[in-house]
């Protein structure tokens, strides 16, 4: 008697049943299949995340704390506490170890976008996922004082194009009482989604940031704004006093750590250099609580499934007393129907496991477009891994274990049965 | 009869609690070839018997030989083992896997016992084919899912089952009692011819003692056992 004969017998047992067998491996394949699902989110989550900016060594802001440095310079939460002087971006853009620095100025939005102030450099220089760059889905880059290049999502949402005029507000919030109603702003690209906060900002020229703040004293406007009107503002040059963060690349990565030192003692005013991976990685820890909750509740899911195979088994049991009878009077052993029932449960949850699996990539798969648009996808799998396969084993292997108990049970009732079956 | 009986039972008792017993047999044998008919009211343990002599149950004391073997004296996987390779059993009804083909069910022993298969000279597939071909179920039937058959129609899968491989002693726990009067005789006749050609002996068992004429003996189970056996012995 091959393990092949008990499997085969097994799985013709099982296709007799095969309503029950079918809502139970649907219900195993649901919970693996959310399980693997907030698996391979959070994994998936977690590289995204920690790529939301990539190759760009430092982030050098005002002195404050990193973490709220990286949330306003690159994920638009929250308000930036000091400004740093021109005159000190000038002289570390000058450095001989930095190979290139982006400006950023914040301050100003639009209908709750934030508008970020800044030069092509940061098109040139911005990276995300595994290097990939800023690309224009529409349209070009801000050439004059009043362009401005919006984010995929601010477009979508906002339901703009290149051509569309716009006016900003004064402050962060969404909605501003004191706004740049006088200088309008006309679309000139639109950016592709890039599943970052970069999908929610729109980007003006570092000049556009001084020019509407113009005349301006204290963050309201003076008489004296009114007469910066876009044509005289367009003759002027236009060099910020001070900016809010700037992005920097050392010339090469060795030097980052030393650069860091450097800016961190600035002698001039209070900096702050942040290492963005680094931070990235704090700022995850502080979110990943959530996402462990949610991995503990998919855990215990897939132990409900687990105990449904149980119970489904369990319940089968007695109207299964005349099978294992009939096996047992053709020669099969005690090993025999408790092999038959625990590969019975191990069968179940392998193709429920399985399922679930194929599911999961399946629809992965189907919704990849709609996904990529808001989300940044890099970080999740295509194809399932050995994780996936880990899964399978250790759901099926649970599920044989858990199987022992009814198969001893049937091992012990065929026992008292004897050779009679009695109904 | 001088060769070796196929079964023999001595001194075995039983019971399933503590302090009652249900068997108390001296002496039991079937012999070679030989059909015994085994009449017993009900609840008198005729079924348990056949849980002793299958080798599920294990005799409170006393010795169960099959062939030769005794069966107290094995490990219960070798009693397993010992079961298929020398019984054929037929229960009264429902007999049949349901999620197996007719000849899937008749095959069945072969699936567990070395023995049994080797003992064809064919494939268990075609020898289950032929045998229940020979019990008088058409190739029409051999296809039909086992549920949808007659219950005397089971009833013949079950004894091709029971004989498929040729089996020492068959076994017979009122295979008739869901059978209709003439369909309990022809199945008798039929069930003895073919267990002839095999050479198996046949012990049955039933409440029915009109069936005794069919067989070369018949015993009466509160003779064997009980308070009556000392008379009878
Ligand atoms: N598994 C068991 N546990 C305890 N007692 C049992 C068990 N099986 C049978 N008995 C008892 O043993 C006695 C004999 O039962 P058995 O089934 O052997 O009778 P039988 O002669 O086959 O009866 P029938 O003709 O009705 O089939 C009965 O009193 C029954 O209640
Ligand atoms: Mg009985």
């Amino acid at each position: 008697m091959s393990g092949f004969t008990i499997i085969r017998l097994a799985l013709r047992s099982l296709w007799a049943r095969r309503m029950t067998a079918l809502l139970t491996i649907l219900s195993i394949a649901t919970a693996v299949m959310l399980f693997a699902a907030v698996e391979s989110i959070r994994q998936g989550a977690r590289t995204s995340f920690e790529r939301t900016i990539t190759e760009t060594d430092l982030i050098v802001g005002a002195r404050s704390s990193p973490i709220n440095l990286v949330l306003y310079s690159v994920f638009q939460i929250g308000n930036p506490t000091n400004n740093v002087t021109w005159a000190t971006y000038e002289e570390i853009a000058a450095r001989p170890d930095v190979g290139w620095t982006v400006p950023i100025s914040l301050g100003d939005s639009h209908r709750g976008y934030r508008v970020v102030g800044t030069t092509d450099a940061y098109f040139a220089h911005y990276r995300y996922g595994r290097s990939q760059e800023i690309a224009l889905a529409d349209g070009v880059l801000f050439d004059d004082l009043f362009d401005v290049v919006l984010g995929a999502q601010v477009a979508r949402e906002l339901d703009y194009r290149v051509g569309t005029t716009l006016t900003l507000s004064h402050g962060l919030g969404a909605t501003s009482f004191v706004n740049h109603d006088d200088k309008p702003f006309r679309v000139t690209g639109v950016l592709a989604p890039t599943g970052t906060p970069v999908d929610r900002s729109l980007y003006v020229s570092l000049g556009a940031i001084e020019a509407i703040h113009m005349g301006w004293q204290d963050g309201t406007p003076t008489p004296m704004s009114r007469l910066a009107t876009p044509e005289r503002l367009r003759q002027m040059r236009l060099t910020p006093e001070s900016i809010t963060a700037i992005l920097v690349g050392a010339k090469s990565r060795v030097q980052t750590l030393r650069l860091q030192r450097d800016l961190n003692r600035y002698a001039s005013e209070p900096l702050q250099a942040v290492i963005p991976g680094v931070a990235l990685s704090q700022l995850w820890n502080i979110v990943s609580v959530v996402e462990r909750a949610l991995a503990a509740i998919a855990g215990f899911v897939v132990a409900v499934g687990l105990i449904g195979i149980l119970t489904s088994i369990l319940t089968s049991l007695n109207e299964r007393r005349r099978e294992m009878a009939i096996l047992r009077s053709v020669g099969a052993k005690g090993r025999h129907i408790v092999a038959l029932l625990v590969s019975e449960a191990s069968l179940l949850a392998m193709i429920g496991a399985g399922l679930g699996i194929a599911l999961l990539y399946g629809g992965l798969a189907l919704f990849r477009p709609l996904l990529e648009a808001r989300f940044n996808m890099g970080g999740i799998a295509r194809v399932p891994g050995l994780y996936d396969l880990g899964v399978i084993a250790v759901v099926t292997g649970v599920a044989a274990c858990l199987g022992l108990i009814p198969a001893l049970l049937a091992l012990r009732r065929s026992l008292a049965d004897g050779l009679s079956v009695r109904f | 009869m001088s060769a070796e009986p196929v079964l023999s039972l001595q001194d075995v008792t039983f019971g399933y609690a503590p302090g009652d017993t249900l068997i108390d047999i001296d002496r039991f044998c079937v012999a070679p070839g030989e059909s015994v008919f085994l009449r017993g009211a009900s609840g008198t343990g005729k079924s348990t018997l056949l849980g002793l002599i299958g080798g599920i149950l294990v005799p409170r004391s006393g010795r169960i030989s099959l062939c030769g073997t005794d069966l107290t004296t094995l490990s219960g996987a070798k009693r397993d083992a010992a079961r298929v390779d020398h019984l054929g059993i037929i229960f009264q009804q429902f007999n049949l896997l349901p999620y197996l083909s007719v000849l899937g069910n008749a095959a069945l022993p072969c699936r567990f016992s070395a023995r049994r298969r080797r003992r064809l000279d064919m494939s268990p597939d075609t020898a289950a084919r032929k045998l229940v071909t020979a019990l008088g179920l058409t190739d029409r039937e051999l296809d039909r899912p086992v549920s949808e058959l007659s219950v005397g129609q089971q009833q013949r899968v079950a004894v091709a089952r029971a004989l498929i491989g040729g089996p020492d002693l068959i076994v017979a726990d009122e295979p008739t009692s869901a059978l209709d009067h003439d369909n309990r005789d022809r199945f008798i006749t039929l069930l003895d011819a073919q267990r002839k050609r095999f050479g198996s002996s046949l012990l049955f068992v039933s409440h029915d003692a009109t069936l005794a004429g069919h067989f070369d003996r018949a015993v009466d189970m509160a003779e064997l056992t009980g308070p009556e056996k000392a008379q009878a012995a």
